[in-house]
């Protein structure tokens, strides 16, 4: 397939929908499906923005999208998307709404900056998982690669398996749930946020301490619905992590100053000693 | 790495550079992304990507 690019660089400028979709059903309950083999990435997209912006479907189908990457990206209405297959990098990202389930694995930054919806993945996920992730709930069934939620400021990540070094890398606000075993550096420069490891650390990152985890108990009565949903309390990870940072940047009312970052603290002190460069760097 | 017998990989200690991997019985394939594997073997595959610092040999 020969791509054309624009004097700008933009791919395909002057692409069209193809419209092949098979459309099925009577008013809201109509589905579409369409085979997305012999489809540039552009008349994927292009396709699927004509079925859910401009017919109306609120329920479409992509067959062999054969890991392409940017699929199913800046989709942002409500609607029920179903890949049947694996995506490349950057899939389903910059989404606002849509439920999404991809039947296979997935590349690098999937759901990158979702600001809603749900997007479930049957098999793996790359590196880069939910990066930017700003609200929405993302599943992954299998294993994930390096920093998973990086810059993370909203919503839920959830990882049937194991998730590799860097997790939580600069979560800043959400929650992660790791069912299995984490790399090294876990949390590493996070802010707030909780991060929750049903198996075995590797090593936490600067900033990431452990917590204890206690029975979930709602603050003000009926404004929790979030955690009581998700069942902090019932899931029984074997910790919780919360960024030190938070209580050295933000000093509450009644204490008189932050408590100094120890040079000897052993969190800190490797972490510290692998990113010195210059004259006495080991 | 290739050599006349076997074939090697590492990933970077950083996970920073992207590696796809696919095994079967008659092939093992290496890429930075999976649309190049499959432009290879034709049919539905199931990749996994490798995580940091692991090193993979393969002998004829």
């Amino acid at each position: 397939m020969k791509i054309r690019y624009d004097a700008r660089g933009l791919a395909e400028p002057d692409a069209q929908a193809p419209n092949i979709a098979k459309i099925e059903g009577e008013g809201p309950a109509r589905q579409a499906v369409f085979d997305a083999a012999d489809l540039s990435t552009r008349q994927i997209n292009l396709e699927l923005r004509r079925l859910v912006y401009y017919e109306g479907v609120a329920d479409v189908t992509i067959q062999n999208p054969g890991a392409k990457h940017s699929i199913a990206v800046g989709i942002l209405t409500r609607c029920r998307i179903t890949i049947e297959g694996s995506l490349g990098y950057f899939g389903c990202g910059l989404i606002d709404g849509p439920e999404i389930h991809i039947k296979g694995r997935v590349g690098w930054s999937v759901a990158e900056n979702m600001m809603s919806g749900v997007v479930v993945i049957d098999k793996i996920a790359g590196s880069l998982a939910g990066a930017a992730l700003r609200g929405g709930d993302l599943v992954v069934r299998g294993d994930v690669g390096a920093r998973t939620g990086i810059d993370q400021k909203g919503g839920t990540i959830v990882v049937g398996g194991s998730a590799g070094m860097m997790t939580g890398f600069m979560l800043q606000r959400g929650r992660q749930i790791i069912c299995g075993n984490v790399g090294g550096g876990l949390g590493d420069s996070m802010y707030d946020g909780a991060i929750y490891v049903g198996g075995k650390v590797t090593s936490l990152g600067v900033d990431c301490v452990e917590a204890e985890l206690t029975p979930w108990r709602p603050r003000t009565p009926g404004t929790q619905a979030a955690d009581l949903r998700l069942g902090a309390e019932g899931l029984v990870p074997e910790i919780r992590l919360r960024a030190e940072a938070l209580a050295l940047r933000q000093p509450r009312a009644g204490r008189a100053q932050a408590r100094p970052v120890d040079p000897r603290d052993p969190i800190h002190e490797p972490e510290r000693r692998r990113h010195q460069v210059g004259p006495g760097a080991q | 790495m290739v050599t006349a017998d076997a074939l090697g990989v590492a990933k970077d200690e950083m996970a920073a550079k992207p590696l796809v991997l696919y095994e079967s019985p008659g092939l093992v394939a290496l890429a930075s992304e999976e649309v190049a594997i499959r432009a290879v073997v034709g049919h539905e595959i199931d990749t996994y990507d490798p995580y940091e610092r692991e090193v993979l040999v393969w002998h004829l």
